[in-house]
């Protein structure tokens, strides 16, 4: 293979970095272009480009940190809806048990109200057969007092006369004096 | 003229009979008064209230009594005895009358006092016992 060199002439055998297949004037060359392409990458290129790849990971980290905070922020909520619904669930557990006693509570109290409704309906039905009973006793004792008056006041018109009369007279005239 | 009630009248009529006055003349007088008044109506009570003062005065009594049968005259006589000592009067009158439905006894009424010694009395009193739930 032939290297160009402008530089640097020919020798006839290789020694030192030649041997090694290095042409020491292309390397300083583009050892000099690299430098120059180093520096002005480095002046142009490398600033800027660190700048912004900073930029983007300042942004990145901004990112993280929120996207962390905002991950605290929704496991907070959703413990404080989780003892939220918790709460709801006891209070409603609660009211509705109470409604149950209630409900309870209000169909004992009409049982109880029924029955002393009956009771008291039925004391007042014997009551008012006792008086019934009353009544009708009084009413045959007197039908019967009636019948008895009756019958003796026959019996003393056929069988009382005039001695036995006189007898009675006389008696009550003594019960006078 | 002036106005008397019943028991002034009878008061009058009584003591002016216990004087002997003759009996038609005060009842001429009695008459007067009530027509004056305009108590014709009240002579039947006013008669009464003199029986009464009579009675009272230890005069007279005048004396309903009531039977089933006529009276004897010795039941006729006791019944007068009876009413004078137990009134406390000088002269009894007996008013007789029968009626059956008194069934038997008798029934005496004076101007103080009533005697109910009937069979109706007693079989009405035996009624009240039946009835009154006594037994």
């Amino acid at each position: 293979m032939h290297y160009w060199s402008p530089l640097f002439a020919e020798s006839s055998q290789p020694q030192g970095l030649a041997a090694l297949g290095l042409d020491l004037k292309s390397f300083i060359f583009q050892l000099i272009t690299f430098l120059i392409v180093l520096y002005l990458l480095r002046r142009f290129v490398f600033t800027k480009l660190s700048a912004t790849l900073e930029k983007r990971r300042e942004t990145l980290e901004k990112s993280l940190k929120q996207a962390k905070q905002t991950e605290v922020a929704l496991n907070k909520a959703n413990e404080t809806a989780a003892t939220i619904v918790k709460d709801a669930q006891a209070q409603a557990d609660k009211t509705m048990s109470e409604a149950r006693a209630r409900a309870q509570a209000i169909i004992m109290e009409s049982e109880q109200s029924g029955k002393q409704k009956a009771e008291r309906i039925v004391s007042d039905v014997r009551k008012q057969l006792e008086l019934e009973k009353e009544n009708l006793s009084r009413q045959l004792r007197a039908e019967l007092a009636g019948l008895v008056v009756a019958a003796t006041e026959k019996v003393i018109q056929h069988k009382l006369d005039a001695s036995q009369d006189k007898t009675i007279v006389d008696t009550a005239i003594k019960e006078i004096s | 003229m002036r106005s008397y009630s019943r028991r002034q009248l009878a008061a009058y009529a009584s003591s002016r009979l216990q004087e002997g006055t003759d009996v038609n003349q005060l009842a001429a007088e009695l008459m007067a008064s009530l027509q004056e008044s305009g108590r014709v109506s009240e002579i039947e009570m006013l008669l009464g209230d003199i029986n009464y003062e009579l009675e009272k005065a230890g005069t007279l009594a005048y004396a309903r009594v009531t039977t089933a049968y006529p009276l004897s005259d010795g039941l006729r006589g006791a019944l007068h005895e009876a009413i004078k000592q137990t009134n406390g009067v000088s002269h009894v009158t007996i008013d007789e009358h029968t009626d059956q439905n008194v069934l038997g006894g008798v029934h005496i009424q004076t101007a103080t006092r009533t005697w109910d010694a009937t069979l109706r009395r007693k079989l009405m009193e035996l009624r009240k016992v039946f009835t009154s739930g006594a037994y």
